[in-house]
């Protein structure tokens, strides 16, 4: 027992301490972030919703991974690089190149000579479900930030900040007085990988093989279900890729029915953000909580909409976009060279 | 065997007694004609269309009764065809279009037929143009099939229809360094490499084989979504009856018919062949 209480314990403490490292990157990626504004905005031309889009998108496909983007953008919106708008997309852009690296390992895999479609699978399909909902959220998420009445009123509790800034205020004016602003923002982006990453090994297992959910491998679930459980995963896990390995050992073979996947992948694009959520409070930047909560009703809406109309057509498009793009070589290097030139044009257009 | 035919009055009841026909039953068969729709007040209506059915009946079978019983459909449904004599139930329904479906204010009756009979239920929808030659018997490729898989080879028995098993694998692979094999099987490679779904479908043929009552048995393994496929498998065939067995049962766990998906329901409502559900 004594070992157990031990284990929590120190689990706990791991949590406070990465929690504390991370606010310290986001506050070293602001201060980092302040005086490189017109080289941000004139560098990589992210001075437009657009840019900022495919500024995200390009940075979540390099750093393979949407979080520690996505916290850049709240850092980068409180230093005031970016506004409101600019910050969302590219919290948006976040997620559509955040399982690059599933496409890209899959793609190494098909030219050494693996089964081209067996290669895709669950990255390829997570992929897609992402991209195709993302139009619709970003036209939701605008709509819901231009109304007046969802204007920030939330304000954090400074008290519960006090703690940070007692140990973080002295470790910045430290930091800044060795390290430049670029550095900052370097040190300060990897140090939010870093901690997202610890984050990942000190969150306790979830056991779904014990429930009667464990046969989300072969038996078809009621959609909702699945939806409610990638979404309640992603909420432990916050981040879409880690809630999906938590299905493999389910399944003896390592498969999962694609009538189980979809929904799952849509519920956990909503739940992804909390990690991004608490950033934005850490932060106590009452228009960046605002701005994660309105992209997570966006999602949550255009979800919605697919669950409750449409759901087997939707199934159904993600399939044989799935099988069209893995089963030609041509198409999927095509589809690999727009993933990564979209974004590119955003920003030189943007 | 005993068998009740629901007749509502209309033409759908005598498609239903026309391809009940088709099954072949034996003589001795006890075949109830159960009124449903009518009021005790106005048999006349119920007479007539009894008087239809049995002469549709009559030369096939020595045993035809009727029940008409008023009031509530489902209530009085319920009650009779909980007796431990009734093998089958069977009932005509119109096809479903595809997009009229969609507007329906409640379930349709098979639907509720569906979901809280407990026992096999035969929804007629149309009648094949020759005899009962092709059946589509769909497997969900584990161990709670098996029991279908008998039950339906003893209904079908009679009949002797050629049979194809299908199992559809709607999975992709998680791994993408996994060979994931699997998931390019035909029905033949899996049973000679003895996959989880090869060995299934291997003790589905036996099955259907030991009856020895069916003209050919075909192994089939689709794959994609198991909708499609299943739809696409009946198009491709031109199936006269798909055969599937259903979770949803009054049995069945409450927790397990919230969290699983109703496959059985799902297929009723899009397929225009007829339908025998089996649990």
């Amino acid at each position: 027992m004594w070992l157990r209480v031990s284990l929590i314990t120190a689990r706990l403490l791991g949590i406070i301490f990465c929690l504390t490292l991370f606010v310290l990157a986001l506050m070293m990626m602001k201060d980092g972030a302040g005086p490189l504004e017109p080289w941000i905005r004139g560098h990589f031309s992210v001075d437009t919703p657009a840019s900022a889009l495919g500024f995200g998108w390009l940075g979540s496909s390099l750093a393979l991974s949407g979080s520690p983007v996505a916290a850049t953008a709240l850092s980068l919106l409180d230093a005031e690089v970016l506004n409101g708008a600019e910050a969302f997309a590219m919290i948006a852009g976040s997620r559509l190149g955040a399982s690059f690296l599933l496409l890209i390992i899959g793609f190494i895999y098909i030219i050494r000579g693996q089964q081209q479609r067996l290669s895709m699978g669950v990255g390829l399909i997570s992929l897609l479900v992402t991209q195709t909902i993302y139009p619709a959220v970003l036209l939701v998420g605008y709509i819901l930030l231009g109304l007046s009445w969802l204007k920030p009123s939330y304000v954090t509790e400074r008290e519960a900040n006090a703690l940070f800034d007692l140990v973080i205020e002295p470790l910045l004016l430290v930091l800044r007085a060795h390290i430049p602003p670029l550095g900052m923002l370097i040190v300060g982006f990897l140090l939010v990988l870093v901690t997202l990453w610890a984050f990942d090994r000190l969150i306790p297992a979830i056991r779904l093989k014990e429930t009667d959910l464990g046969l989300v491998a072969r038996v078809l679930y009621r959609p909702v279900i699945v939806f409610l459980l990638g979404a309640f995963v992603t909420t432990l896990t916050m981040s879409v890729s880690v809630s999906l390995g938590l299905l493999v050992p389910l399944s003896v073979r390592g498969y999962i029915r694609q009538e189980n996947l979809i929904p799952y992948i849509l519920g956990a694009n909503i739940t992804t953000f909390v990690d991004t959520l608490i950033a934005a409070a850490l932060l106590n930047n009452p228009v960046a909580v605002t701005i994660v909560f309105v992209q997570m009703i966006s999602v949550l809406i255009v979800t919605l909409v697919i669950l409750v109309t449409s759901l087997r057509f939707y199934e159904r498009v993600i399939h044989y976009m799935a099988n069209w793009i893995a089963g030609n070589r041509l198409l999927l290097l095509i589809y690999i060279l727009l993933i990564l030139g979209i974004p590119i044009a955003l920003l030189w257009i943007g | 065997m005993g068998v009740f035919l629901l007749c509502d009055g209309s033409a759908s009841s005598e498609t239903a007694a026309r391809f009940f026909l088709l099954l072949n039953y034996p003589k001795s068969t006890q075949v109830t004609l159960f009124g449903i729709g009518q009021t005790v007040q106005n048999p006349s209506v119920s007479r007539t269309h009894f008087n239809k059915i049995r002469s549709i009946l009559d030369q096939s079978f020595t045993q035809i009764d009727e029940v008409v019983i008023g009031g509530g459909v489902w209530d009085q449904l319920h009650n009779v065809i909980s007796d431990p004599s009734i093998d089958l139930v069977v009932y005509g329904e119109r096809p479903a279009y595809s997009a009229l479906r969609h507007l329906r204010l409640s379930a349709p009756l098979s639907s509720k037929l569906e979901r809280n009979l407990d026992k096999p239920l035969l929804v007629v929808r149309n009648l094949p143009s020759e005899a009962l030659e092709r059946v589509l018997v769909c497997t969900s490729g584990d161990q709670a099939a098996i029991p279908m898989l008998k039950k339906s080879a003893q209904l079908l028995s009679w009949a002797h229809p050629e049979i194809t098993v299908l199992h559809v694998m709607s999975q992709v692979a998680f791994n993408i360094t996994g060979s994931a094999q699997d998931l390019l099987d035909t029905a033949e490679t899996a049973m000679q490499r003895g996959t989880r779904e090869g060995l299934h479908l291997k003790a589905a043929m036996e099955i259907l084989e030991t009856s020895g009552a069916f003209q050919k048995i075909v192994p089939r393994l689709r794959h994609g979504l198991v909708l499609d496929e299943v739809l696409a498998e009946i198009r491709t065939q031109r199936t006269h009856l798909l055969v599937i067995g259903s979770h949803f049962r009054v049995q069945r766990g409450r927790f397990a018919r919230i969290l699983t998906a109703d496959i059985a329901r799902d297929l009723l409502g899009e397929v225009s062949c007829s339908v025998l559900i089996v649990s």
